[in-house]
């Protein structure tokens, strides 16, 4: 019936720009969570890049490893996950195969992390003002005057408004937000030349969100820094991201600039996501979230084909591979060409 | 000030909890079988003579007379007389005790700054050889009874090597005591600068001790390893890698977190000890409070029995008091 999908799609061109001006490349990155049962991959070869100066935006339903991602581009999975595969490249320089300490300097200085729930990831006996400092001193030999000052000027410049009066609070005598302040505060201490933000919102009020999302991209862009930003919300990537990339199941599906992804989504999972926002937004929710097939077992053929409308024989067989359709705009799907083209409605 | 406030609300609970432990301390020494009037008045008395033993201890009257009567009397400081030694309780707990709190903090020392470290260690390289001799170790002496490996120690260091005294208490007989400052022996002898004395007893502490610390030591050691792979997996310590800190803050951050449970299970190793003590000091002729609770327990003797169950018992609530005003130094959320 579909018999054009299965002839073309041969040349398989390199989905990732001049890698050269890359600032962080990551490459077929397979990570397997090991159970008694057997391993569970979660993710399985994920592609990514990101240039100088950029924000990217990667969006997923809770579940799909974005998480998993960010962690093993730090370097930070430990026994049960295991990266089996792939490549991380900061810089051209290879982080999967670093040594901790090599990985120490890089933590932190080049590339920094916040993450959700940031109570949970201070630690609750220490105050917030010993805390900082010791991610100032992380990387930087300062006397404790010196490391007082860092300290303070980083909680002003997150908005706490009497940073001298937050020095000696402990996390679980700040809001959510603040703790998440404290956490932006600690990932751009050194100023990183990549800021990976995990779900920055997620338990956050709308409008404590919005404000924190604010501070991040002042930040970012002051510091002339690139961003990484992870979430659920595609309102939100659509809003403070140039470039959005989608994951689904363990494999980025499509990336493109934000506007070109709006108009023109092309993968059928990505435009399933569009409406979904859209109907959100048209009830008043803000949020993407579908309670997602969980990860299962490697998938031979297209994660999506059990849900996928125009699904063909081959995608159950065979992985499709990340291609361009457009100048900058990247499609995991058989059909992409036809779909992009308007020959096939999803 | 929030200190005092939060000390206080602990201690009010002090007094509930005596007398609780009051309570079953006398019904239970009275649940013991043997009539002590039997034994008191000697395996030829005639019935009369028993009965009237039975008077002047007053076992005649009933069970709640007799509770009034034993609180009454600790109320007044008074823990009784005991019928095998004809001495005041009191004075008889006071000459024994010293003996037992020097094997007891001697084994709480060492089973901490052994414990706390190999935890630390074999949470920290899980799998590695050390995890799994400790392990192993961890296993066997969960399961074998102290006394048993009481007598297994003296047969291999005293019987076969000779390398320490045998089991015959304190000191050897003849070595004289050093002058009574604590009543430790090791302690006095040190204070005093009797170093016979000093050698003898310490030579006399090695062994018991050592099986103390052989059997509760992992109960330390078990604690702290999981304790701290909690910490060290949790997000804290995660986010603080991704930060870029070095090994060395991770841990102290770890470490720093897990104290409160490290000083739970300290207090619970004292309690743990002290019932220890009961059959090592047995063992070993050591002279002190736990083989006077044995000895008590062998005779039908009421008032020793109960006033070592009480004591330990206080010493016990005294004890968890401290680990909770621990607390408040060591977690700042308590203090809210």
């Amino acid at each position: 019936m579909r018999s054009w999908a299965t002839g073309s799609a041969t040349t398989s061109t390199l989905p990732i720009g001049n890698s050269v001006d890359a600032l962080l490349e990551v490459k077929d990155l397979h990570v397997d969570y090991l159970r008694d049962a057997g391993p569970v991959r979660v993710l399985n070869g994920v592609d990514l890049t990101v240039y100088p100066g950029e924000s990217l935006g990667v969006v997923g339903e809770s579940g799909v490893g974005k998480t998993v991602l960010v962690r093993a581009i730090l370097g930070l999975l430990q026994p049960p996950w295991r990266v089996t595969r792939g490549q991380v490249l900061y810089e051209g320089d290879e982080l999967l195969r670093q040594s901790e300490k090599e990985l120490r300097t890089i933590r932190g200085r080049g590339i920094a992390l916040t993450t959700h729930e940031p109570r949970k990831h201070l630690n609750p006996v220490s105050t917030i003002g010993a805390q900082i400092a010791n991610v100032v001193r992380a990387h930087a030999t300062v006397g404790h005057a010196k490391a007082r000052e860092r300290v303070l000027e980083l909680l002003g410049r997150v908005g706490f408004p009497d940073p001298e009066a937050r020095l000696t609070a402990y996390p679980h005598e700040l809001s959510g937000g603040m703790c998440q302040r404290v956490i932006i505060a600690m990932a751009l201490a050194h100023s990183p030349k990549l800021l990976m933000a995990d779900e920055p919102t997620a338990g956050l009020d709308v409008t404590i969100s919005l404000q924190v999302l604010d501070l991040m991209r002042g930040l970012v862009r002051d510091a002339n820094s690139s961003l990484l930003l992870v979430s659920r919300d595609l309102g939100v990537v659509a809003h403070y991201c140039q470039r959005v990339a989608v994951m689904y199941q363990g494999r980025i599906v499509e990336s493109a600039g934000v506007q070109t992804f709006f108009e023109r989504a092309t993968h059928p999972y990505s435009r399933r996501l569009l409406r979904a926002a859209t109907a959100a937004r048209d009830e008043g929710r803000g949020a993407t979230t579908s309670a997602g097939p969980r990860v299962a077992a490697a998938v031979v053929g297209c994660a999506y084909t059990p849900r996928c409308p125009v699904r063909v024989e081959r995608c159950a067989t065979e992985p499709p591979a990340l291609e361009p359709v457009a100048a900058g705009h990247l499609v995991r799907c058989f059909l992409g060409a036809e779909i992009a083209a308007g020959r096939v409605t999803v | 000030m929030r200190f005092w406030r939060y000390a206080a609300q602990r201690l009010a609970f002090l007094p509930l909890q005596l007398f609780i432990v009051s309570v079953i301390v006398f019904f239970l020494v009275r649940l013991l079988p043997g009539d002590p009037s039997y034994l008191l008045a000697g395996p030829f008395a005639t019935v009369e003579r028993v009965e009237e033993v039975r008077t002047r201890l007053g076992l005649n009257q009933p069970l709640h007379v007799q509770y009034v009567r034993y609180v009454l009397s600790i109320a007044r400081g008074e823990l009784g007389t005991s019928w095998v030694t004809s001495r005041p309780v009191l004075a008889d707990i006071a000459q024994r005790l010293p003996a037992t709190m020097e094997l007891v903090l001697l084994a709480v020392f060492f089973c901490v700054v052994i414990g706390i470290p190999l935890g630390v260690l074999t949470a920290v390289r899980k799998r590695g050889i050390a995890d799994r001799l400790v392990f192993g170790y961890g296993l066997l002496a969960g399961a074998l009874p102290d006394f048993w490996f009481a007598l297994i120690v003296i047969f291999v260091f005293f019987y076969k090597l000779g390398w320490f005294p045998g089991p015959v208490g304190q000191l050897d007989l003849t070595v004289s005591m050093p002058r009574h400052v604590t009543g430790m022996y090791a302690l006095d002898a040190l204070l005093t600068a009797d170093w016979p004395a000093l050698r003898s007893a310490v030579t006399h502490l090695v062994l018991p001790v050592a099986t103390l610390t052989a059997i509760y030591m992992p109960l330390v050691m078990k604690n702290t390893r999981s304790t701290m792979e909690d910490m060290l997996g949790s997000d804290f310590v995660t986010y603080a890698r991704a930060a870029g800190l070095s090994r060395l803050m991770q841990l102290r951050y770890a470490l720093r977190n897990s104290l409160p449970s490290v000083v739970t299970i300290v207090g619970i190793l004292f309690w743990f000890l002290l019932g220890g003590a009961v059959l090592v000091e047995t063992v070993f002729a050591w002279g002190g409070l736990g083989q006077y609770a044995v000895q008590s327990v062998v005779n039908s003797d009421y008032a020793p029995l109960q006033a070592f169950v009480l004591l330990t018992a206080v010493f016990t609530s005294v004890v968890f008091l401290l680990v909770d005003l621990a607390y408040f130094f060591l977690d700042p959320r308590i203090r809210a």
